[in-house]
């Protein structure tokens, strides 16, 4: 089912924790909601679970406004970041319960529907236990049946991966993934995460401050991020800042800033000669450790952590450090001068004033 | 157990050894005289189980032990009902509001007794008088002399006031430490209101409700000072009495002026008895052992 949020808004007093999000979910689609904390990420979830009501704005499932309906009759599951599965009954009655809240369905059919969900995520043997006798993942798996077993229309999830250790993390992420893709449900997910935003979602939604910030692919956010804040919220290690001053050359446009001077190509150049101040953005990954003087900018090695399946080196260029990522083989003492190369299409060019994209 | 460990247990069980269990003995002691006013301090002789024939013979032991009940049970069921409700709703409303009103309720507590009960035989007061009849004759409550023609009715509500409160603190703070996630769950799970009270919360604070259930009757069993400043008893002859007052009444106070210490005892005996029995009985019916887990930390 289709989610369309327009100009959603919710004020706690006078702080606005959702401002005027307008967004659109295509029926299927699964995704993530992310952003620092205090972005009203969480907030718009509760609007769309009907657990707050928007201050102003409307909410639409399909073709139908639900901000006035009560969270049991807007057809959704949810996934607690808590789980909070209810700690005096068993697993069978935890995800029996929204089927036992409904009138007319009967004993027997309560019993298949739960052991279909509990088989769905796999905890069809643990039927009989409470939740104080499960693992963070079997408690996650059972939230989810619970959330399933009703055949909402719309999934939601708070932080489902925030309680879980790393490993688990990896592995309920995938199996999130494939079982939102098997069910074919529509759902959203919030999440602090990048990193999990980028790996599960099939679009993310940026927050910052109230407002929706960016809402794209992930491959697009991370290639084309349209503001200086998405290009800093994700990637991992954090894409490389740094002012610089933009003249013309032999017909193309340069960046120069101490130390770094980068003949920008048609493409990643701003258009019009008005603008002669950038800050230019590079991530780790585009910049290469070379011999000195033989890329666009030289310094020395500040630090370098090794990561196993690369390095992270920090360089010093000048007054300012960039970040670069090396291969496994990569050494050099610390304080040796190397030089740094740019792939040079992979840019970014942010107004200084406002964090707009250049380009 | 070593002595430092006496040590630190020696101020606490000395004080309960003096003022508990010391009393509890002499008690004992005591129901197995005749002493009385009459026979003072230096005729009193043992007099083996004859106080306890007695109370079982009395031709007013078994009305007392009906009121007594009656009393018990009725007040029970009003302190942890009216108590549980206030919780309920006060959770369930703005915060301020909320605690507003629970202060409210706090009011019988923190008034001294005997202010609380002579505020009741005012409001209780009868035709012209009283702000019982003020309030109930519009609604079609005959206007009447409350202590003479009702005295339970206001038995009832004076301890009930007092009792309400204690289950409405216990009852609101274990309401509060349930998650909110919880409730948001069972919303969105499709329960309703009082679905949600029924099947998340009450189940929840089931161990705070048998706290309160099993503390309020023994409690009530051996309270009488709010039946001693209002009805006293009465009105006529032993109307509101129950057991503790009566073993008070004939022990300490009563209108014949022979205050018979080792009978009133061997009441108060009996009254322990029961008590430990009842409480017993209640533990076992909701499985306490089975609420109570083990400690955390490691005490070696």
């Amino acid at each position: 089912m289709r989610v369309v949020l327009q100009q959603l808004t919710k004020r706690f007093g006078a702080v606005t924790a959702v401002d005027a999000l307008d967004l659109e979910i295509k029926s299927g689609e699964f995704v993530g909601l992310l952003g620092p904390s205090g972005c009203g990420k969480t907030t718009t979830l509760l609007m769309i679970a009907g657990i707050y009501r928007p201050t102003g704005g409307a909410i639409v499932f399909g073709d139908h406004r639900v901000e006035h309906l009560m969270p049991k009759d807007r057809g959704i599951g949810m996934v607690f970041q808590s789980y909070a599965l209810y700690p005096h009954m068993t697993v069978a009655q935890n995800i029996g319960f929204p089927l036992a809240m409904r009138r007319g369905v009967a004993g027997d059919e309560i019993t298949r529907r739960v052991r279909e969900a509990a088989a769905l995520v796999h905890v069809d043997g643990l039927l009989a236990r409470k939740p104080a006798q499960l693992s963070g993942g079997q408690q996650q798996r059972v939230a989810l049946a619970r959330a399933l077993v009703k055949r909402p229309d719309i999934l939601l999830l708070d932080e489902p991966l925030s309680n879980l250790d790393a490993r688990l993390r990896h592995e309920m992420r995938g199996e999130i993934k494939r079982l939102q893709k098997e069910v074919g449900i529509t759902a959203i997910f919030v999440t602090h995460d990048q990193l999990e935003a980028l790996t599960m979602a099939d679009r993310v939604a940026l927050m910052s401050d109230a407002r929706l910030q960016a809402y794209a692919t992930p491959k697009e956010l991370y290639e084309r991020p349209v503001n200086q804040f998405v290009a800093e919220f994700i990637g991992s290690p954090p894409m490389n800042f740094f002012a610089a001053e933009l003249g013309r050359r032999n017909g193309s446009v340069l960046a120069t800033a101490q130390g770094i001077e980068i003949e920008l190509p048609p493409a990643r150049a701003p258009r019009g000669d008005g603008q002669r101040q950038a800050t230019v953005g590079i991530r780790p990954e585009h910049l290469a450790i070379v011999a000195p003087g033989a890329g666009h900018a030289n310094g020395e090695i500040y630090v370098i952590e090794p990561m196993g399946r690369e390095q992270i080196v920090d360089v010093q260029i000048g007054e300012r450090r960039l970040r670069a990522i090396a291969p496994p083989g990569f050494s050099a003492p610390l304080g040796a001068s190397v030089g740094l190369r740019a792939a040079v299409d992979q840019l970014h060019l942010f107004d200084p004033a406002g964090g707009e994209r250049l380009a | 157990m070593n002595s430092t460990a006496l040590l630190f247990m020696g101020p606490a069980a000395l004080l309960v050894i003096l003022f508990f269990f010391v009393p509890v003995v002499i008690t004992l002691g005591l129901s197995l005289t005749d002493a009385a006013t009459a026979t003072g301090l230096s005729n009193w002789k043992w007099i083996g189980l004859d106080n306890y024939d007695q109370i079982a013979r009395g031709s007013f032991t078994m009305l007392i032990i009906r009121n007594t009940i009656f009393y018990v049970l009725v007040t029970l069921a009003f302190n942890v009902v009216v108590g549980l409700g206030i919780a309920l709703l006060s959770t369930h409303v703005e915060a301020k509001a909320g605690g507003f009103f629970r202060a409210l309720w706090l009011l019988p507590r923190i008034s001294p007794s005997a202010v609380y009960a002579i505020m009741w035989v005012w409001a209780a007061a009868a035709p012209p008088f009283g702000i019982m009849n003020d309030v109930l004759s519009p609604v079609g409550v005959a206007p009447r002399d409350w202590l003479n023609t009702d005295p339970w009715v206001i038995v009832i509500l004076v301890n009930g006031f007092v009792g309400a409160s204690l289950g409405m603190l216990v009852f609101t703070s274990a309401i509060n430490s349930i998650p909110e996630d919880l409730f948001r769950a069972a919303r969105v799970d499709g329960a309703s209101a009082w679905q949600i009270v029924r099947r998340i919360t009450l189940p929840l604070i089931r161990w705070p409700v048998l706290f309160v259930l099993v503390y309020q009757t023994m409690s009530l069993m051996a309270s009488y000072e709010y039946i001693l400043l209002t009805t006293n008893g009465g009105p006529g002859l032993y109307t509101t009495e129950v057991w503790s007052l009566w073993a008070f009444h004939t022990a300490l106070s009563n209108y014949y002026g022979n205050l018979e210490f080792g009978l009133g005892a061997a009441m108060a005996a009996g009254l322990v008895v029961i008590g430990l029995v009842v409480s017993f009985t209640m533990l076992r019916l909701f499985r306490f052992d089975e609420l109570v887990s083990d400690p955390r930390v490691e005490i070696t």
